[in-house]
């Protein structure tokens, strides 16, 4: 049986604090109301919200690459509920400043190596190698526009299901950001895309795209396979649309 | 003027030179063993990806910002290879949490996997047993390399169980199935995993086999050459 204490309100609970967000452990429970949870399970018939349990936590420290400096942190907390994928809470902290977002690994894409990505023919995330019939996966570089697969929604208008090109552009500081996972001390690469619509269309509902290599380089060299890639869509979320209710 | 053993001397040290962009396409370092990997194969040690027969979802990505057009609303049914974009379509894969980590079987180093699968699997790996088993296990290989050398691992009633004679030693050593050299593949095959420092393993040339090849190259040139003398000579 689970004890849920009371939601405060944003600004008296400091959810306008990373350090709110960072007390989020395994084991506690988070509500979603966003307007998308609400689509959700008003589809799905059932009340407003959407409530998931914590499972993990991973946290990746973020360098500078010049000095090893510590520019920052990427907290991804696992949400999980019965019979759906997991999404992933992540707080996004870089040189001071601090964002939330919701992440999730779509259907359609997959996760691995940059040999399994490649072999499965998911070449979209990076730029062509000077020889496509003569390449290793590990020198193949992050492109700033990936051709990105169609992406399937839901047309805010007419209520039915839409398939369409967006296009994807560098976001942050449009470079991608290095370090390490706090717990394996894997390298670790984060690079970062927004999408937006064709011209007079409806803007995304998940725009942020992020890709997470880790164990790009180990040991001072690169292996061949590539590190393990997890590719993520997702939007950012409002401290106010989250309720966090520690275990 | 230049004769014909010039010429094929000339055509043989161009030849030569021909091969040395072949030779280096070729000659990539590589890393074998250890680092996050899947279990090992011979796709993933030395080999060159090449797309031409790989099916593309869609093409490469761009460095230059593409125009983006309008896009016409599109039936329910959507294209191969199209990704959902929202919620409602979640992928079960853990990603991040690979199933690595979610077993527990994923380290930051080597040593600290090995630790870790010896404390749960060793009773797993035993060599030694009170009678010669009627089936070799299949984790006791028929030789290894100990001190630079081949050695056959055979079952020995004095030593109470499998092992080989030491080639420097003179004596009889038992067989440790979870040694380094042997414990690679039963940790691949349990899912194992680490990160850390990488054996390298170079495929690249050295000078003196691009020396000797070329060598080589100039002595078929040479009696290439004489036959022709010869020929003619005969002629």
């Amino acid at each position: 049986m689970r004890s849920r204490n009371s939601p405060a309100s944003a600004a008296a609970s400091g959810k306008d604090e990373g350090a709110y967000w960072k007390a989020v452990k395994a084991g506690d429970f988070v509500s979603l109301r966003d307007a998308e949870a609400f689509d959700l399970e008003l589809a799905a018939g059932k009340d407003a919200g959407s409530d998931y349990a914590v499972g993990e936590v991973r946290s990746f420290i973020l360098r500078g690459r010049e000095d090893g400096a510590r520019l920052g942190e990427y907290r991804f907390i696992e949400l999980t509920k019965d019979g759906t994928g997991p999404l992933y809470l992540t707080l996004a902290e870089l040189e001071g400043a601090f964002e939330l977002r919701l992440y999730f690994i779509p259907e359609g894409l997959r996760c691995g190596t940059r040999d399994e990505l490649i072999d499965s023919g998911n070449t979209w995330l990076f730029l062509p190698p000077p020889d496509p019939e003569d390449f290793k996966s590990c020198d193949l570089e992050y492109a700033p526009y990936p051709d990105v697969p169609e992406v399937e929604e839901t047309d805010s208008e007419s209520g039915q299901p839409r398939s369409r090109k967006l296009l994807y552009s560098p976001a942050g500081s449009g470079k991608s950001l290095y370090g390490e996972a706090a717990d394996t001390r894997a390298a670790a690469i984060i690079t970062e895309y927004a999408a937006e619509a064709p011209p007079g269309e409806d803007p995304p509902s998940n725009p942020l795209l992020l890709v997470l290599e880790e164990g790009w380089m180990r040991g001072g060299s690169q292996p061949e396979e590539g590190g393990y890639l997890t590719i993520l869509l997702g939007k950012t979320m409002r401290p106010g649309d989250i309720e966090h209710f520690p275990a | 003027m230049i004769n014909a053993r010039t010429r094929i001397l000339a055509a043989a040290l161009a030849a030569a030179l021909a091969l040395l962009p072949a030779a280096s396409a070729f000659a990539r370092g590589g890393f074998k063993g250890g680092g996050f990997k899947s279990a090992p194969s011979l796709r993933s040690i030395g080999s060159l990806r090449s797309i031409g027969g790989t099916r593309s979802l869609s093409g490469w990505g761009s460095a230059v910002k593409p125009a983006l057009k309008a896009s016409p609303f599109a039936s329910s049914t959507p294209r191969l290879g199209g990704i959902s974009g929202s919620r409602a379509s979640v992928s079960r894969q853990r990603g991040l949490f690979d199933s690595a980590r979610r077993n527990g079987t994923l380290f930051s180093s080597k040593s600290e996997a090995s630790a870790a699968f010896k404390s749960s699997y060793a009773k797993d790996y035993a060599t030694t047993f009170a009678a010669e088993p009627p089936v070799r296990p299949s984790y006791i290989p028929n030789s290894a390399v100990i001190g630079g050398r081949n050695v056959n691992i055979v079952y020995n009633q004095a030593l109470g169980g499998y092992g080989y004679l030491h080639p420097g030693l003179g004596t009889w050593i038992l067989f440790d199935a979870l040694s380094d050299a042997a414990i690679d593949n039963a940790m691949y095959d349990r899912g194992y995993y680490w990160g850390g420092t990488p054996v390298y393993v170079s495929h690249r040339p050295s000078f003196l086999s691009l020396a000797f090849g070329v060598l080589v190259l100039l002595l078929v040139a040479s009696a290439i050459a004489r036959a022709v003398r010869r020929r003619k000579w005969q002629e």
